[in-house]
């Protein structure tokens, strides 16, 4: 076991390299930079801008070159500053962190909790009403793009005054509030981002989990359970359903690497103030030291959702041994 | 499970609804309360008397970068820190009348008769909103920041501030800044090494910062991270009428009342009445707008021309829709005219046969009355724009009519185009040249702002109706700005100049000098290249020169005259622009400048 993750963590170094590489090799080569925008605007000097420059390497078009200047400190802990405020980037993307984590916290529960359940009623029920039901909701979830899926949401919420229109806190009485009220609304924001970034997900596992399950209802030890006299109930949900979730928790450790990257346009759309906007607000100024440790943050959350999914993988199923 | 959720949320909304609203009316008190007395020389406000409380909610299309009032170069944070938490020497009225300069921390001020010299003497009592005395000893420190001598490239204080006071450079290539003196605690006096009849201007962008809490930060080369975002806002001490309380990440900024604020209104009553300004940062202008109409924010101080019709119908004796004039931005449409070659390739930046049309005033000027810019008003802009001939706009204090004006005339245009010796030699529609080139030009807006990406293709089906082979290729912004800052290779570009505040030939001289970076269709020349740039550059330098205000305007009129004639940049339109708002707010005055509602907000009241 311990051998196990110290090589899935050291094989992680390559790949952290390789991708952070890459980032900052399309940054420099990418037309345009951070001070394009000052540029453009006719109070700030040109021998400003040439110190800028300087004093943040953009003279230099080596791909090599740039990437040492993050590289170097980067290894010894530096992530840098952020060009847009000079503050530390951890310290920015710290403080967006909860928020993130909250919604897609939320969106995983929500579609993770729906999902199983309708799954395995839509294989028990298969070509039933029920299964014609979830079936819609999955290929709806499916095909809606969830740009278009929050702006009708936005839309429902101006329309009929039911939520809000965006945002995680009634901004203007936050204030004045105590912490039970706080707390009713950030759920009251919370609730429609939450659906949309849900639904999305769900339909995806709804579908793997009705498939997985079709398949094992179908082998010779559930009818061999049920020969023997158990119940419906506990052959699907004990001897079906365990054996059909492997899978699945491949695919959560998947969605745990989504849990930071996962919202961006939803995010976008609510005007959620989570590391999607912030990550796409960097990207789009060119505020390099944010967007590589952005990169750098996802690149490390996917390989720690993959081994924490192996990990659940060996407790749940005891035939899978990490070696 | 249904039944649990659907209480739950029901609970939820009587929670958020009870609460809602409570805060937003006037108290009468101000809440937080005045501490200290009101500075024995006091300003007195010369606007109607409030009453105390209430807050107001603005939105912010961008998330807050910085505190730190002299490094931050980001909408948003200038936006949010101007006016309402720092202050420079000087105030601006952005929303009289007559825009102009008023005594805000200074008394009054001198200039010497020739504009070398400029004494300020300081309001006497002033506090900072800490409740430190500001004397001119802050003046000398926050001055000594901006033009930083004492540090090196890197560590030096990262601000563009510093180039607005920059005077050239001495014979051992040492930068020239004006020298600052302490005269005694509440008088200084610059001396310039050139006069400078704007150094008003100049004054206007040195926001004072408090000595006694950076001033150990700026002695370890530490100040480009002080006063970071992550700063406690209780250490951002300015001179504003408001102060920082708080600050979220992608959500808002809360300000309250700076206690310590040394105006009065004509009732000797303190100023700020506001308890609260909150901004509250939207990045879309479609939410926004939503906003508005959900009775979320107080004031939409900007109501976009396409979505004018719809707010416009909101206007209700609770919501005003006021028209507050024409935008100091402005949209041009540049054709390259720069005869320099790419220094890899070694071949002209623009083909020879067509930058001779270029550089042919002529040739513009046909183009010019080629664009049909009252369509342009009425499509594009959906009526809320005008027409414009001349480097800056209408909407300007400085704005001179007396320009040449290109109404739309193709037959003109034609004949003109004609005379240059452009005719359809092959059949095909088109305009050739004697050598047999067909007349292409290829118009490049950025492709992130839709208003311009419409321009440009408005624009070229203009042209085509005159004979020239036109097309619209919108570019990425980043790309745009390359191309006029650093490689120089395009053919046409439409872009737009965002006005500074306040408004003024310093403010344009980069544009229109022919050395500027943003002399945009030849930058950056060594010596002008033109007649006419010669005796643009003349006359700036002279505008720079005289302190008499009249001498300036006449002569700024006249380098808007030739700008127009030349078509050095073919100017197209200026927005005409709105400001929603609840009726609710006493000394609302709106205006053009930003910030368009909260210019005033030390006295802006909620009525009762």
């Amino acid at each position: 076991m311990k051998i196990f993750l110290l090589r899935r963590l050291l094989a992680a170094v390559p790949l952290l390299i390789v991708v952070t590489f890459l980032a900052s090799a399309m940054l420099t080569l990418s037309p345009g930079s951070f001070l394009d925008e000052a540029r453009m605007q006719p109070n700030i000097s040109p021998e400003f801008i040439a110190r800028m420059e300087r004093v943040y390497h953009l003279n230099s078009n080596n791909i090599f070159e740039r990437y040492w200047y993050w590289l170097w400190p980067a290894l010894h802990g530096d992530l840098g500053n952020s060009y847009a405020s000079q503050a530390p980037v951890s310290s920015l993307i710290g403080e967006r962190v909860v928020n993130t984590l909250l919604l897609t916290g939320s969106a995983l529960i929500f579609s993770w909790l729906l999902a199983i359940p309708f799954g395995v009623f839509a294989a028990v029920y298969r070509n039933r009403w029920a299964d014609k039901l979830s079936g819609f909701i999955s290929y709806f979830g499916l095909s809606i793009p969830s740009v278009f899926f929050s702006l009708l949401a936005i839309l429902f919420a101006a329309k009929t005054g039911l939520f809000p229109v965006g945002g995680i806190h009634d901004q203007a009485n936050w204030d004045d509030m105590n912490s039970g009220q706080r707390f009713a609304d950030t759920l009251w924001h919370l609730v429609l981002p939450t659906v949309v970034l849900g639904t999305i997900g769900m339909a995806q596992y709804m579908r793997q989990m009705r498939s997985e399950m079709i398949e094992t209802l179908s082998q010779d030890f559930i009818r061999t359970a049920r020969a023997k006299g158990l119940s419906w109930r506990r052959v699907v949900f004990r001897h079906a359903l365990g054996n059909a979730i492997n899978p699945l928790v491949t695919l959560f450790g998947f969605s745990l690497a989504t849990l930071l990257s996962g919202a961006l346009l939803t995010e976008f759309v609510f005007a959620w103030p989570g590391l999607g906007t912030l990550i796409y607000d960097s990207l789009i100024k060119k505020d390099e030291p944010m967007v590589m440790a952005a990169v750098a943050m996802l690149t490390l959350m996917l390989v720690v959702g993959n081994l924490l999914a192996d990990i659940l993988l060996a407790i749940i199923d005891p035939r899978i041994r990490l070696e | 499970m249904k039944l649990f959720v659907f209480t739950f949320l029901i609970a939820a909304l009587t929670f958020v609804s009870s609460c809602s609203g409570g805060k937003n009316k006037t108290t009468g008190t101000p809440d937080p309360p005045f501490q200290g007395e009101a500075p024995q020389e006091a300003y007195i406000s010369q606007s109607e008397p409030g009453i105390y409380g209430g807050q107001l909610v603005i939105a912010q299309p961008n998330d807050m970068q910085k505190f730190n009032v002299i490094t931050a170069d980001d909408v948003a944070s200038t936006d949010i820190l101007w006016y309402h938490v720092f202050r420079c020497l000087v105030d601006y009225r952005n929303g009289d009348k007559n825009p102009d300069y008023d005594s805000g921390l200074c008394t009054r001020w001198e200039a010497s008769p020739d504009a070398k010299e400029w004494t300020f003497y300081i309001r006497k009592g002033v506090r900072w909103s800490d409740g430190e005395p500001f004397n001119a000893d802050d003046v000398l420190f926050s001055y000594d920041v901006v033009k930083d001598e004492s540090h090196d490239e890197k560590s030096r204080v990262r601000t563009p501030i510093a180039d607005i006071f920059n005077e050239g450079k001495d014979t051992n290539g040492k930068t020239l800044y004006p020298e600052l003196q302490k005269l005694d605690d509440y008088t200084v006096k610059f001396k310039l090494h050139q006069p400078n009849g704007a150094f008003l201007d100049n004054i206007f962008n040195l926001w004072l910062i408090p000595k006694h809490k950076w001033e150990q930060a700026f002695r370890n080369g530490k100040f480009n991270e002080a006063m970071s975002i992550n700063e406690d806002p209780a250490n951002v001490v300015g001179l504003g009428p408001f102060r920082i309380k708080e600050r979220t990440a992608g959500q808002r900024v809360v300000l309250e009342r700076n206690p310590y604020f040394w105006k009065v209104d004509k009732k000797g009553q303190r100023l700020p009445y506001l308890n609260r300004i909150i901004f509250i940062i939207a990045k879309d202008f479609n939410t926004i707008t939503l906003k508005f109409q959900a009775g979320e924010l107080d004031v939409m101080d900007r109501v976009r021309a396409e979505e004018f019709a719809t707010v416009k119908q909101m206007e209700s004796p609770d919501i005003k829709v006021e028209d507050v004039g024409v935008s100091l931005d402005s949209y041009w449409l540049v054709l390259n005219q720069n005869p320099g070659v790419n220094p890899q390739t070694g071949k002209p930046l623009v083909e020879p046969w067509k930058l001779k049309l270029y550089r042919n005033q002529k040739f513009r000027q046909a183009i010019s009355y080629a664009i049909d810019r009252d369509g342009l008003v009425n499509t594009v802009f959906v009526g809320r724009a005008v027409p414009i001939y001349s480097v800056i706009t209408p909407g300007d204090p400085w704005y001179s009519d007396d320009v040449m004006k290109y109404p739309h005339n193709i037959d003109l245009a034609k004949q003109m185009l004609a005379e240059l010796g452009l005719k359809d030699t092959n059949g095909d529609g088109f305009l050739e040249d004697a050598e047999g080139h067909t007349v292409e030009i290829t118009i490049s807006p950025n492709a992130g702002n839709s208003q311009r990406v419409s321009t440009a293709a408005f624009i070229a089906g203009n042209l085509q109706e005159v004979g020239i082979k036109a097309t619209s290729n919108p570019l990425d912004f980043a790309l745009i700005s390359q191309l006029l800052s650093s490689k120089f290779n395009y053919d046409a570009i439409v872009l737009g100049w965002r006005s500074g505040v306040p408004p003024g030939p310093p403010n344009i001289k980069n544009t229109i000098l022919s050395s500027g970076q943003n002399h945009s269709f030849f930058p950056q020349q060594k010596t002008p290249s033109t007649e006419w740039e010669a005796r643009l550059d003349e006359l700036m330098k002279k505008i720079d020169e005289t302190a008499d205000q009249a001498e300036r305007r006449k002569m700024f009129a006249e380098v808007q005259r030739i700008w127009s004639e030349q078509m050095a940049e073919i100017n197209l339109v200026a927005e005409r622009l709105a400001v929603a708002y609840k009726n609710k707010f006493g000394n609302a005055a709106p205006t053009p400048l930003p910030p368009r509602f909260t210019w005033n907000s030390e006295e802006i009241y909620l009525k009762k």
